[in-house]
């Protein structure tokens, strides 16, 4: 390790350590906890409109584009193949364990769904199109929530379905219901998968 | 000085590319941490993906600038490539270990947290830079065991990152190892673009009376930091 060839005096390195932690208070306090948390003790954020950059981020989470684009027909009434099934689907999740599990839906079939957890969980609602490279998937919805209901019509043939993760530090159950026109469902858990079909009713 | 064999003319074009492939690389500056798209491609992996990973991991590491704020203060005053090389393995195996023990261990440490010591970690650094622990308290404390202490404090931080992702358990091994060799590819880039810089900046005249405002310089970007993620701390509890 070379030494500094002369090293600073002593009252300069203070000094200079009280200006850097000066500038830095200066600097967190007139722009950046403004703009980053909305926190803005002396107004400058208000002024300089910085803290609009906070409230963007508070009022636009991930739960974007849901609808498939272009796929809804112009009718109401939306005829569906003769594969109308009911299904309910219970997982119980340990700590910071996560699962998939995903119906088969062809290009514009669909789906209505409720599901609920026990306590607040991870999820995103999301689907894999058919033929797409691996790894590839389209998100409809996520968040962080206890339930969440909706009806869905695939935009493209595929699996459609939900990802779960229980961030808390106990156990927690999901319960899906649904009803749609699918044939199959898949679940994805621990690295496996398990396949259950619907019989044509 | 070292690297006697690089004119000043060519070491100049050398830190310009360095700089530009930094400034260049995707999101950088801002994006620290893993953006939402990589997140949620993370979050549809399903089994080993080398390369994406170990992308990712050096992206973390070429954008992340608290870990190259921290490698530049490391390396401010080390004129020797032997001591740049004992001193960045010290780095390297201090946030191996955490990273890996971190997420296969499943410990979880609060990432505002983890990112206020890192944030110390540099302004510590700025600080021994000045000579402030001689001159200050009348003695320096280890260098070799503050790098490699904060070395393990950022691979915790390199961690938290890593398991906010919700990694899949599938092929985890293979994309944590992945990822860590990622950071280690990013880490040298950077610290290539970071030595040629600095070699150059040496080679000229008023070096000394710059290197006390750079770290002076990097000791308040190392307290914003500490700031930062404690307010983000505070805030978020």
């Amino acid at each position: 390790m070379t030494e500094i060839p002369n090293l600073p005096s002593r009252k300069r390195i203070l000094v200079a350590t009280t200006v850097a932690a000066g500038v830095a208070a200066t600097l967190l306090i007139v722009a950046i906890l403004p703009a980053e948390y909305g926190i803005d003790p002396l107004g400058t954020g208000r002024v300089l409109g910085l803290t609009a950059l906070a409230q963007a981020t508070e009022a636009a989470p991930d739960q974007a584009p849901a609808t498939a684009s272009g796929v809804v027909p112009d009718t109401n009434a939306l005829a569906q193949p003769a594969t109308y099934s009911v299904d309910e689907y219970k997982v119980e999740l340990r700590p910071f364990e996560g699962v998939e599990y995903k119906y088969r839906l062809e290009q514009g079939e669909s789906i209505v769904y409720s599901w609920t957890s026990t306590a607040p969980v991870h999820y995103e609602f999301h689907g894999e199109p058919d033929g797409a490279p691996p790894k590839y998937f389209d998100s409809y919805k996520k968040g962080e929530g206890a339930a969440e209901h909706g009806g869905f019509i695939a935009a493209k043939a595929g699996i459609h379905g939900w990802f779960w993760k229980n961030k808390g530090a106990t156990r927690i159950t999901v319960t899906l219901r649904s009803a749609g026109f699918y044939s199959a469902s898949t679940e994805y858990r621990d690295g496996e998968r398990h396949r259950r079909t619907f019989p044509a009713k | 000085m070292r690297l006697p064999a690089l004119t000043r003319g060519r070491l100049g074009l050398l830190a310009l590319v360095g700089a530009t492939v930094i400034v260049c690389w995707p999101e950088t500056v801002f994006a620290h941490g893993v953006s939402n798209r990589d997140a949620a491609f993370v979050r549809s992996v399903r089994g080993a993906a080398v390369a994406p990973f170990a992308y990712l991991g050096a992206k973390h590491m070429v954008t992340g600038y608290d870990h190259l704020m921290f490698l530049v203060g490391v390396i401010f005053f080390l004129y020797r490539t032997s001591d740049v090389i004992k001193y960045v393995s010290l780095f390297t195996l201090g946030h191996s270990v955490t990273l890996l023990a971190g997420v296969l261990g499943d410990i979880r440490a609060n990432a505002f947290l983890i990112d206020a010591v890192i944030g110390l970690s540099v302004v510590y650094k700025g600080f021994e830079n000045l000579g402030g622990f001689e001159r200050v308290l009348g003695f320096r404390p280890d260098t070799r065991l503050a790098v490699l202490g904060f070395g393990l404090c950022h691979g915790f931080g390199l961690a938290t990152k890593l398991q906010d992702l919700s990694l899949p358990p599938h092929g985890l091994m293979a994309n944590l190892l992945s990822f860590n060799v990622g950071v280690e590819i990013g880490q040298f880039l950077a610290l290539t673009a970071v030595l040629i810089g600095l070699a150059y900046w040496r080679s000229r005249p008023g070096f000394s009376r710059h290197a006390f405002g750079a770290n002076a310089a990097l000791m308040t970007g190392g307290f914003v930091l500490i700031g930062f993620q404690l307010t983000g701390y505070m805030v978020n509890r």
